[in-house]
């Protein structure tokens, strides 16, 4: 028996120690992949989700970078933020995207729901040892496949589209398209409701938002939120408990904000679903942004 | 709870020290602990079910203590029927009944009648038809005095719910693995490693086979209109590796479970592919459930004597409830009857008992003659899985007219690396096809740097290379 057992626990230890190097060659490769995409001379970041993805041409804004990704959870956005610090990059202003549906518990499905294996595996290696045994814990009963998955996500990641892709990019393809309001529709359903009835808040997306506001507090970085522009329809649609939950959060945190949900853009300056901006209305959104941004600026 | 979760890799362990370190003296004990064990297994899915096994092991249990009671032949009728009322009855109720009805309704509804009766939501309890034909055969068994009934309902219970094999088989006859309930249990070094050993190969053939396969099949089986005849075959082909990976991979998991815990159950799947006829191939599919159907049914109703026309009868017969056992759908039911069709030339030329020694025994490759029995009793395999994987007639019939499209083109998915698993998969099976699993004696020879090293690669693989975990098919059966 104890041959056995001590055999068992020499194959097992092995097979432990590879899985280990696996996640120290992930994480190793991500700060290689995270200075090659953030130069030395950039000072500030756009982060966030699609919606920040879509909206902000960083290239018009100098020293800025967007490293915005779809369906990126606030959780993501933490660790990704403070991977960037630790390797030293000097950053000084953080535009985070901030929005009613950050709220909703849709983002849920992205962290620990049916969502999460992808949603995690292209991003499992931002996070620290704490932070992947946290994210393992809330997706217990798919670590296996998680874990396969984000290995083979990151050892794909090799060409200068891969890497933009992976640790965030301005994208936004869409052009020759407008509002169309059943899609409206179907995006608020999807993002504030369930078939029971009105969908819960967020509670992880809350919690890493306050750790963000610490984080920047601590290192002494300017962090400002920023709502893009969503089309009177979608806002019209979003449920009355989302606005004030969006307008507690702000006062609770008391963050500056630049709001530019109301922002006049025609329909055309919108994809379908009125959440997010098409090429023409991310150039409009980009310009306005940067007027709000050098009035915070003047402000301060 | 999945033999490929993390649930079950922290439950396994746990069993395992405490059935060897803090019950070993005591057997009753050990078997207590299996009990537990069990119901905390089965639990897992839904605890609500384990009433179901509870209720048919007492039944079963009562009822062979009464059988050993009684002498009259009309009481002891009664009390066998009553169990087999019992069993099939719940096996009846949760699996066909909705079937029945709807099948009712639309008899009636030819008949320009109408039958008003609403269907149940009824959730298919996990394994049921697996346990239930392992209940039935005690009784049978007892029944035909081939068996003494057991006193000691621990045991009987362990033997019911006996966790490795509780959901998907392979189906034990009480003769087997009631006795060994019995017997002290010393751990035995040789039967554990070989266990681990079978383990690793179900594990490698269930992540990475069968579940890379799933994901091609599912996706050409759910848009086949979209799709070659070349791509159909290959999607079929990918069902077949599936579903073999699937359910042999449960199967060498729970009998390599059960040699760690010092149990031997009987082999479920001896390399079917590699069958040179169909009654070759069901010599070695599911050999726990074909043998049931042999003894219980086929034997009882006559089996191979008496005229051909008996013969013919009882082959349709089988073939038809094998396939109803496995599904409340006539998709099962065409599969049972399709191997029946290719079965019979057999049974009529008297050449279905012709390949019973293993291929290529002592040889490296086949012979010619081999290879081609063995190509074109795949293709007929392949060919019936497709009603078996099929949502209904309807999408098998469409799935078959596909084939008409672009036959010989080249199919529009090429998943390289499934091939190379596939291909590396049956160079080791066809390596093994003499020994219980095919990596059983594989590396016994090697120096232990390069056995250490296999073993570690194959679980490396099954790690990095799984795909998305799913069920095993078999649970819903």
């Amino acid at each position: 028996m104890r041959g056995f057992l001590v055999k068992i626990g020499i194959l097992t230890s092995i097979f432990l120690f590879f899985i280990l190097g696996f996640l120290t060659y992930g994480s190793f490769k991500t700060d290689r992949l995270i200075r090659e995409r953030i130069q030395p001379e950039t000072k500030i970041l756009f982060m966030g989700d699609s919606h920040v993805m879509q909206a902000i041409q960083d290239a018009v804004i100098p020293q800025s970078l967007n490293i915005s990704t779809t369906g990126e959870s606030y959780i993501f956005t933490y660790y990704k933020l403070k991977r960037i610090l630790d390797l030293g990059l000097d950053i000084e202003e953080v535009y985070l995207g901030y929005s009613y549906h950050n709220l909703s518990s849709y983002y849920d499905a992205l962290i620990d729901g049916e969502k999460s294996i992808h949603a995690g595996s292209k991003r499992f290696y931002f996070l620290s040892p704490a932070g992947m045994l946290e994210f393992l814990y809330l997706n217990y009963g798919k670590t296996g496949v998680l874990l396969s998955n984000s290995l083979k996500q990151i050892y794909e990641v090799d060409d200068y589209v891969e890497i933009r892709k992976y640790v965030g990019c301005f994208l936004n393809e869409f052009s020759m398209v407008s509002v169309i309001d059943s899609s409206v529709n179907k995006r608020i359903q999807s993002q504030y409701y369930t078939t029971f009835g009105l969908r819960a808040k967020s509670n992880n997306n809350l919690k890493y938002l306050k750790k963000i506001a610490e984080l920047c507090k601590e290192r002494e970085i300017d962090l400002v939120l920023f709502n893009t522009p969503l089309h009177q329809s979608y806002i019209n649609r979003v449920p009355k408990y989302y606005k004030d939950l969006y307008a507690i959060q702000l006062k609770e945190l008391d963050i500056p904000v630049i709001d530019l949900s109301q922002m006049e853009l025609n329909a055309a300056d919108y994809i379908p679903d009125g959440d997010h901006v098409s090429v023409k209305g991310a150039y409009l959104t980009t310009i306005e942004f940067e007027k709000k941004r050098e009035e915070i600026i003047k402000g301060n | 709870m999945l033999f490929n979760s993390i649930d079950f890799a922290i439950f396994l362990p746990l069993v395992f020290l405490l059935y060897w370190f803090v019950f070993q003296k005591n057997l009753k004990l050990q078997n207590a602990l299996i009990v537990v064990a069990s119901y905390l297994f089965y639990g897992w899915w839904d605890w609500r079910f384990l009433s179901l096994i509870l209720f048919s092991t007492l039944v079963d249990y009562g009822v062979g203590i009464w059988l050993s009671k009684t002498e009259t032949k009309r009481k002891r009728q009664a009390l066998l029927w009553t169990s087999i009322l019992v069993n099939l009855g719940f096996l009846g109720f949760f699996k066909y009944y909705n079937f029945f009805l709807d099948n009712f309704q639309e008899i009636f509804r030819l008949f320009g009648m109408e039958f008003r009766a609403s269907s149940l939501e009824i959730v298919l309890p996990v394994g049921i038809s697996f346990y239930t034909f392992q209940t039935l055969s005690y009784t049978i068994d007892v029944y035909k005095r081939k068996l003494e009934p057991t006193k000691d309902f621990i045991g009987f219970a362990a033997y019911v719910s006996f966790f490795p094999q509780l959901v998907a088989g392979p189906i034990e006859r009480a003769t087997n693995l009631l006795p060994q309930f019995y017997k002290s249990r010393v751990f035995n070094y040789g039967q554990a490693v070989d266990g681990m050993r079978q383990i690793l190969w179900g594990l490698f053939k269930k992540v990475v086979i069968a579940d890379n396969c799933a994901h091609y099949s599912d996706m050409i089986f759910n848009n086949h209109m979209d799709y070659s005849g070349s791509t159909l075959f290959l999607g079929a082909i990918f069902f077949a590796f599936q579903i073999y990976g699937d359910f042999s991979g449960y199967s060498d998991i729970a009998i390599g479970t059960s040699r760690l815990f010092g149990f031997d159950l009987k082999r479920n799947f001896a390399y079917p592919y590699f069958s040179r006829d169909i009654a070759e191939f069901w010599r070695r599919w599911h050999i726990s459930l074909s043998t049931w159907f042999r003894d219980y049914l086929y034997i009882p109703l006559g089996g191979s004597r008496g005229s051909k026309f008996m013969q013919l009868r009882n082959t349709f017969i089988i073939f038809l409830v094998s396939g109803f056992w496995h599904g409340a759908n006539w998709t099962f039911i065409a599969w049972g009857f399709v191997h029946a069709l290719f079965f019979v030339p057999l049974l009529l030329m008297n050449r279905n008992r012709k390949n019973l020694e293993i291929v290529a025994m002592d040889h490296l490759f086949p012979k010619v003659r081999d290879l081609i029995s063995i190509g074109i009793t795949f293709v007929l395999v392949v060919l019936a899985w497709i009603f078996f994987r099929a949502e209904n007639i309807t999408h098998a019939m469409e799935y078959f007219a596909g084939f008409a499209r672009n036959p010989l083109s080249m199919p529009e998915v090429r998943p390289v690396l499934i091939f190379t698993f596939l291909a590396f998969f049956l160079f080791i099976e066809w390596l093994g096809r003499g020994e219980q699993f095919a990596i059983a004696n594989l590396t016994l020879s090697w120096p232990r740097v390069f056995r250490w090293s296999f073993y570690l690669i194959i679980a490396l693989v099954c790690f990095i290379f799984s795909g998305q975990e799913q069920e095993f098919i078999y649970f819903q059966f």
